[in-house]
């Protein structure tokens, strides 16, 4: 079966700067970040005093009390982002094949909010025993299958592992079963609550979090924050998603990976460019249709300069005039969300005709030569984004997406 | 250690709190079913039990029969069994 065209007809998001496609994307397009002070763990032990914090979630809106048991807040977010994709795409489920629609969802560690209160639990002073849904709740396929009891969807389904690159790669795979004819319709994305104290320590002992503030690209960067939330996509084969005159926010028009195979935590730009070669060859797309980069740029001094020289080495001469941002500075990083976070964004740019700014850059860094967008969101209407995923372990991977023709 | 009336009652009141329908009022007789708890609610409801009596019960989920219970008040009488002088 030749190729065939994958379009985007659904997101959905549970994230700190919103709800709604709508909410989201204005506070991204506004340039307003949505780091804070923390405020929903205790800070008595945590050098680390700001993340991007999801507030306004509470699980008994969404789910009754005896699902509750079963969902950790990881698989919450991939559930309730999930039916909102869904209802955002206008997909009548009930007359779908459920049998053919994959659930393919990144989570970098599954539900560690419950695995780290039964340890807690287990090893502290109390000496309590983990309650009977730790293993259920806290494995890294919890946020895929709950979506696939949820929305009762039958067909292959698994979570994708690689760290900061889960949703990506998840996306990644979706997007080949619908272009290859293995099914239509996919649901895909990633979902991450690695919110507590015990996690946040380790990122402390790494020595790589922000107390003041996520400044991707900008000269005085100091490091990430750490984030939460969801975001899933709705994949469907382009012809039925017209044919049913569903909104396309964009196609998926390549996935390119690609493992550093050298360090586990330093970035490495040779790998960076052949995951965006890579995805950029699977397009059939040259670098000079690029409009836009969604970079990783997770506010480190390491991976902004590493990926700015990737993309100097793969653009060449154009690396300084395609525009790119880093919507961390407004999002935190979401670990294994924060691909299909911003593979959802690249398709709104698209969408929108609008490129969103680089929250929180200040001054322009000599290491970073590219064209930051900070400050405003910049108007434009490109015909082909590009989103890079970098994660520790060395595993890298690129989306590219394209405008859809309307009619 | 508990007696049968006290177990009785934890029982009664924990599946109460797990039921999802706050109308049904629970008693020995409640059908399970009818209650909506299955046999991941009786392993929480025999863990509940553990946790407030500080007791280890030998349940385990794999032996023949470990769920064949229909009725809150045959939970009642499974657990009364395994506890210890029971």
């Amino acid at each position: 079966m030749a190729d065939r065209e994958v379009a985007v007809t659904g997101i959905g998001f549970v994230l700190p700067a919103g709800h709604s496609v709508a909410a989201v994307w204005d506070h991204i397009v506004a340039g307003r970040t949505a780091i804070g002070p923390v405020r929903t763990i205790p800070t008595d032990r945590l050098g680390c005093a700001l993340l991007a914090e999801i507030v306004d979630f509470d699980g008994c809106e969404h789910f009754d009390r005896r699902q509750l048991l079963n969902l950790d807040r990881m698989s919450q977010f991939a559930v309730v982002a999930a039916r909102r994709a869904v209802a955002d795409a206008a997909l009548d489920l009930a007359r779908e094949d459920r049998d053919c629609i994959p659930t393919i969802l990144g989570s970098g560690v599954g539900g560690l909010t419950t695995l780290d209160a039964s340890f807690a639990h287990f090893y502290g002073p109390a000496l309590g025993r983990p309650a009977p849904m730790t293993i259920p709740k806290s494995m890294l396929n919890a946020g895929a299958s709950n979506v696939s009891i949820d929305l009762e969807l039958r067909g292959e389904s698994y979570a994708v592992a690689s760290a900061c690159s889960s949703s990506a790669h998840a996306i990644g795979h979706a997007f080949r079963l619908v272009r290859s004819g293995a099914a239509d319709v996919a649901i895909t994305g990633g979902a991450e609550a690695c919110l507590t104290v015990g996690t946040i320590k380790g990122w402390e002992s790494m020595r790589v979090l922000s107390n003041d503030g996520c400044r991707p690209f900008s000269a005085d960067r100091s490091g990430l924050v750490l984030g939460e939330g969801a975001a899933i996509l709705v994949l469907e084969e382009a012809g039925r998603a017209r044919a049913r005159g569903a909104h396309i926010y964009g196609l998926v028009a390549g996935f390119g990976a690609s493992a550093d195979a050298c360090d586990i935590t330093a970035p490495d730009a040779g790998g960076a460019v052949r995951a965006m070669a890579a995805a950029l060859r699977d397009a059939g797309i040259i670098t000079d249709d690029v409009g836009y980069i969604n970079a990783h740029g997770t506010g480190t001094q390491a991976n902004d300069a590493t990926e700015a020289r990737a993309i100097h080495m793969l653009f060449g001469e154009k690396a300084r005039s395609v525009p790119v941002s880093s919507t961390k500075g407004a999002l935190g990083h979401s670990l294994g969300a924060t691909g299909a976070v911003e593979a959802a964004l690249s398709l709104l740019a698209l969408d929108r005709g609008i490129l969103p700014p680089t929250a929180g850059w200040r001054v322009a860094d000599p290491n970073c030569e590219l064209d930051v967008i900070h400050g405003a969101a910049r108007p434009a209407q490109p015909r082909v984004t590009l989103s890079n995923s970098f994660a520790f372990g060395g595993l890298n991977a690129a989306l590219v997406f394209r405008h859809a023709p309307t009619g | 250690m508990p007696d049968h009336d006290t177990i009785e009652a934890d029982v009664i009141d924990i599946v109460q709190n797990k039921c999802s329908r706050s109308d049904l009022v629970v008693s020995r007789d409640s059908k399970l079913l009818d209650l909506g708890v299955d046999s991941l609610d009786v392993v929480d409801i025999i863990f509940e039990i553990e946790e407030r009596w500080k007791v280890e019960l030998p349940f385990n989920a794999n032996s023949a029969g470990a769920f064949e219970m229909n009725t809150v008040g045959e939970v009642i009488d499974r657990v009364s069994e395994l506890l210890p002088d029971g």
